[in-house]
C-alpha cells in the first residue's frame, strides 16, 4: 500500500514538475554539476550495515559523468558515460551504451545532492566533495 | 648432514653366534607370515630404488631389542633432522618416526625389510626410490646477453633488462618472428601488476626443488636466499638445522655444497629459478616474475637440490628437501619433477606409496612461514609425456600442477593434460629433440628464456631457451609468490586452501581459442610435420586456463559486492571470482546459510549455469554465498580417482530495489 502511495506521489510530483521543466532544468543542472560523495542511503528501514559502500559521483558539465565506487571490498572501480537532466529527472547511460539501472528525481542545493530512484524509491544523499586524487589514481576502469 | 644415529653398527658376528638351528626352523615357519606382513606394510617395490638402504616409519619408537633383531643393518638413522620449535608439527605428521635403514654391504633391502615387517612397531616400509629427472624435450639453446642499450622499449619499458623483450611469456605482443601463430596476450598478464601493484618482497622465500641453482649467477645472486645463521665452509652446522654449511640451500644428493655444472646437469634448476626471480631492473639479462623492481625487493630463491649430474636423490632425500624448505622459511616450493604420468592413476594410489615424500609435503603445507598464508604452497609441473593426465605428486587434488602453453596460446605438443592438471602457463614450444629449431612456424625464441649456468655452455652464455612443463611451473610459482607479496602488503590472511583456490581460479580462458582450431601442426626444421595435435582432446583439459597475475591480485584486494535487483530472477557474473574460464568451469554447488537466505528473502534455490549464479531475492539487504567448483576438469581428485582441486569463492551480495547495470551504482 505504501509503495502504491509512494508511486502516486512520485507521479503527481513528476507531472507538476513537468509544468515548469525549463525553469527547473536551469535551476538544477548547474547545481547537479560537480563532485559528490555518497553520504547516506535510505532504503526503507534496511541498511547495508556489514558492507562498506563508498561512491563518488562526478557529474561534469557537457553531460559526461564518472562514478568511482568501492562496494564492500577491493579497489575503486571507475564507470563513465553520459547524463542528462529533464526537469528534475536525472538519467544516464554507461559507456557500454547501457542505461543506468534507474533514473532519479533530483534535488540539489549546492552542498547536497539527493537522488531518489524512480524505480525503487531508494534515496541516495550525496555531499559536495573533491574526489581524492588517490581514489582516481587507483581506480580500475570498468 | 648431521645424522641422528641410533645404532651405528651392529656386529654381524653377534647374530651369527646366537642363531641356532632351532631358530632357523622357526624363522622358516614364520617366513610366510612375514611375507604377508611385508606385503601389507610396504608401500612400494624395490624397483629403481636404492640397494643400500630403505625406509621404515615406526608406529612407536622401537626398543633396543627390536632394533637389534634386524639383521644386516649397519645403522638406523632418522630421515628428518628435528628442528627446535617444530617438534609438535613433526610429530603431527610422523616426521619423527621415519628412519632410514642403512644396510651392510651385500645385504639387500628386501631381506631386511622382510624381517622388519614382522616387528609390531614397524608401521610402513618404503624402498628408497630414486627421483626421476624430467624428460628432456630438446637441448637448451644458449644465448649471450645483449647490450643494455636495447632495453626498455615499448611494452618492455618497465625494466631495463636487455633480454626482457625476448620474454614473450610475460608480455606477448604477437611478434610473428617468434611464431607464425603467436597470440597477442598469450601470457601471464603480469605487466600491470609490476607497474601498479608489486614486483616482489624479499621476505618471501621460494624453494626450488630441482638441480642445484647457480647461486653466483649475475642475474640471480642478489635474489638468492642466504642462511645468515650459517658460517660458510667451516664444516659445522652453526644454526643447528641439521645441515652443515647450507648457505644458499642444500645439496641433498651429495650431502654437501650445491652444484650445477657436473656432467649430466642441464641447467634446469638455474633456468626455473630465473623465471621465478631473476633480478629485475639490474641492466643485465632477463626478468623474473617476482624478481623485484631493482631495489632489492625480489623474492628469495632457496636451492633444494635433488639432482646432481647423473645422480638423483632418493625418496628420503626428496622428502628431506621439502622439510628443509619448510623449516628454513620457504613459503612456496616449485617442483619441476615427479613420477612419470600414469605411474599412479588416483590420489589414493599415490598416497599409499607416497610414504615419506607425502608426509613431508603435508608438513610443508602445514608450516606457516609468512603472515599472509597459514602454510606452504606446492606447485608442480604436469609432465612432458603428452599423456591425458598429470604425473604425481603434482596430480594430487590439493597440489597445483601446471600444464604448458606455447606462444600461440594453445597446448604444447609435449604437455600432459587432463585430470590432475589444475592450471596452465607458458612453457614454450620450439621444436623437438634433434630438431632444435623448427622453422616451419616456430623459432627457438618460442621457448622460455631464462638464466643458465655459463659452465654448461660452450660459449660461456649465461642465458638459454628451454621448453617444458618444467618452464610453465615456475611462472605459476612466480605469480603465486607475487600474490603472497601483495597479501603481505595489504595485511590480508588466508588459509592454504583459500590461497590455492585463488591461484587456480585466477585464470584466463583458453578453451575458446582451443575450440577455434581443429588441429595444430608441430613442424620439423625440414618443414615436415612432426605431430598433429587434435585440439578437441585439450578442450577443458588444461586446468582452469592460463594463469592471470592481475586476476590474482584483484582477488587479493577483494572482489566487490555484486549488486542485484530484488523482485525478479537476476544473475551474477562469476568471472571476477573464477576468472574468464568461469563459463566452462564445473560447479559442484553452493553454500548459503539459512540466515543469509532469510536476509535476502531468497525464493527457490539459486542456480549455477554457464558461469553465472541465478537467484531471486525479495528483500533488500546483504549476504554471502560460497560457490564451489572443480579447479581443473570436471571431477575432484580423490582416493579412487585422479582429478581437479576443490576450489571455492565467497560472493558478497547487496540487493537493491533497482538493477545495477554492469555493477555500476547508478
Amino acid at each position: 500500500m505504501k509503495k502504491v502511495l509512494y508511486f502516486a506521489i512520485v507521479a503527481v510530483a513528476t507531472l507538476l514538475l513537468a509544468g515548469c521543466k525549463k525553469d527547473k532544468e536551469e535551476d538544477n543542472a548547474p547545481a547537479c554539476v560537480g563532485e559528490w560523495q555518497l553520504s547516506n542511503i535510505a532504503v526503507k528501514s534496511v541498511t547495508y550495515a556489514d558492507q562498506k559502500v563508498d561512491v563518488y559521483l562526478n557529474l561534469q558539465e557537457g553531460g559526461s559523468f564518472e562514478v568511482y565506487q568501492m562496494i564492500g571490498q577491493g579497489r575503486f572501480r571507475r564507470y563513465t558515460g553520459t547524463w542528462k537532466l529533464e526537469g528534475t529527472l536525472l538519467s544516464g547511460t554507461y559507456s557500454s551504451k547501457k542505461p543506468w539501472g534507474s533514473s532519479y528525481q533530483v534535488s540539489a542545493d549546492g552542498n547536497t545532492l539527493t537522488l531518489t530512484s524512480t524505480t525503487s524509491g531508494e534515496v541516495d544523499t550525496y555531499t559536495k566533495t573533491t574526489i581524492p586524487a588517490s581514489v582516481k589514481e587507483e581506480a580500475y576502469d570498468m | 648432514m648431521k645424522k641422528v644415529v641410533i645404532i651405528l653398527s651392529l656386529v654381524p658376528a653377534l647374530f651369527l653366534s646366537c642363531t641356532s638351528h632351532i631358530e632357523e626352523e622357526e624363522a622358516l615357519e614364520t617366513q610366510s607370515a612375514s611375507l604377508q606382513l611385508l606385503a601389507t606394510k610396504s608401500v612400494n617395490t624395490a624397483k629403481q630404488a636404492s640397494t643400500s638402504s630403505f625406509l621404515i616409519k615406526f608406529t612407536t619408537v622401537p626398543t633396543e631389542e627390536e632394533v637389534l633383531s634386524l639383521k644386516g643393518v649397519q645403522s638406523l638413522v632418522k630421515v628428518f633432522p628435528s628442528t627446535p620449535g617444530n617438534e609438535a608439527l613433526e610429530q603431527r605428521f610422523g616426521m619423527d618416526r621415519w628412519y632410514e635403514v642403512e644396510l651392510e654391504q651385500g645385504i639387500s633391502p628386501e631381506q631386511v625389510a622382510l624381517s622388519a615387517a614382522s616387528l609390531e612397531c614397524v608401521g610402513t616400509i618404503e624402498y628408497n626410490t630414486l627421483a626421476q629427472k624430467p624428460e628432456r624435450l630438446s637441448d637448451p639453446v644458449t644465448v649471450p646477453d645483449i647490450p643494455a642499450t636495447k632495453a626498455g622499449v615499448n611494452d618492455y619499458k618497465q625494466f631495463n633488462d636487455p633480454q626482457f623483450s625476448n620474454q614473450w611469456h610475460y608480455i606477448n605482443i604477437g611478434d610473428k618472428a617468434i611464431s607464425k601463430t603467436v597470440y597477442t596476450g598469450g601470457d601471464i598478464s603480469v605487466k600491470d601488476v609490476w607497474s601498479k601493484i608489486t614486483c616482489g618482497d624479499n621476505s618471501v622465500i621460494v624453494a626450488v626443488v630441482d638441480e642445484g641453482i647457480k647461486y653466483s649467477h649475475p642475474d640471480l645472486a642478489a635474489n638468492m636466499w642466504v642462511n645468515k645463521e650459517e658460517i660458510p665452509g667451516n664444516g659445522k652446522d652453526d644454526d643447528g638445522n641439521g645441515y652443515v654449511d647450507d648457505i644458499y640451500g642444500y645439496n641433498f644428493v651429495d650431502n654437501g655444497d650445491i652444484t650445477w655444472a657436473l656432467s649430466g646437469d642441464d641447467g634446469h634448476g638455474t633456468h626455473t629459478s630465473g623465471t621465478i626471480a631473476a633480478v629485475n631492473n639490474n641492466g643485465i639479462g632477463v626478468v623474473g616474475v617476482a624478481g623485484g623492481s631493482g631495489k632489492g625487493d625480489g623474492v628469495r630463491i632457496m636451492s633444494a637440490q635433488i639432482f646432481s649430474g647423473n645422480n638423483t636423490a632418493s625418496v628420503a632425500k626428496v622428502a628431506q628437501a621439502f622439510k628443509y624448505a619448510a623449516d628454513n622459511g620457504a613459503s612456496l616450493v616449485s617442483c619441476s619433477f615427479g613420477y612419470p604420468a600414469g605411474t599412479f592413476k588416483s590420489d589414493g594410489a599415490y598416497k599409499s606409496q607416497g610414504g615419506a615424500e607425502y608426509d613431508a609435503m603435508q608438513y610443508f603445507k602445514a608450516k606457516k612461514n609468512n603472515n599472509a598464508v597459514d602454510g606452504g604452497i606446492i606447485i608442480f609441473s604436469a609432465g612432458n609425456s603428452a599423456l591425458p593426465y598429470a604425473g604425481y605428486p603434482g596430480a594430487l587434488a590439493d597440489v597445483i600442477s601446471v600444464s604448458a602453453l606455447g606462444p600461440d596460446y594453445l597446448p604444447t605438443y609435449y604437455t600432459c593434460y587432463g585430470p590432475g592438471c589444475k592450471i596452465a602457463a607458458p612453457g614454450g614450444e620450439g621444436g623437438v629433440v634433434g630438431q632444435p629449431v623448427a622453422s616451419g612456424g616456430y623459432s627457438i625464441r618460442a621457448c622460455v628464456l631464462s638464466t643458465y649456468p655459463s659452465e654448461l655452455s660452450n660459449n660461456g652464455d649465461e642465458y638459454a631457451y628451454m621448453q617444458g612443463t618444467s618452464m610453465a611451473c615456475p611462472h605459476v610459482t612466480g605469480v603465486a609468490a607475487l600474490g603472497i607479496c601483495y597479501a603481505l602488503k595489504l595485511g590480508k590472511h588466508y588459509t592454504v586452501d583459500e590461497f590455492n583456490s585463488m591461484i587456480v581460479s585466477s585464470a584466463k580462458d583458453i578453451d575458446k581459442r582451443i575450440n577455434s582450431f581443429s588441429t595444430k601442426d608441430i613442424v620439423y626444421n625440414s618443414g615436415n610435420v612432426y605431430k598433429t595435435l587434435k585440439m578437441s582432446e585439450y578442450y577443458h583439459q588444461m586446468g582452469t586456463g592460463c594463469i592471470d597475475a592481475w586476476s590474482l591480485m584483484m582477488k587479493i584486494e577483494g572482489v566487490p559486492c555484486s549488486l542485484v535487483a530484488m523482485g525478479s530472477t537476476q544473475w551474477i557474473d562469476l568471472s571476477p571470482y573464477f576468472g574468464t574460464s568461469s563459463t566452462s568451469l564445473t560447479y559442484t554447488g553452493y553454500e548459503m546459510s539459512a540466515d543469509a537466505k532469510a536476509a535476502l528473502g531468497i525464493e527457490g534455490e539459486p542456480e549455477l549455469k554457464n558461469g553465472r549464479l541465478y537467484l531471486k531475492a525479495t528483500k533488500i539487504g546483504s549476504a554471502k554465498i560460497k560457490i564451489n567448483a572443480v579447479g581443473g576438469g570436471s571431477i575432484i581428485g580423490g582416493d579412487n580417482i585422479i582429478g581437479g582441486m576443490a576450489i571455492s569463492r565467497e560472493i558478497s551480495i547487496i540487493t537493491r530495489g533497482h538493477a545495477a547495470t554492469e555493477g555500476g551504482w547508478l
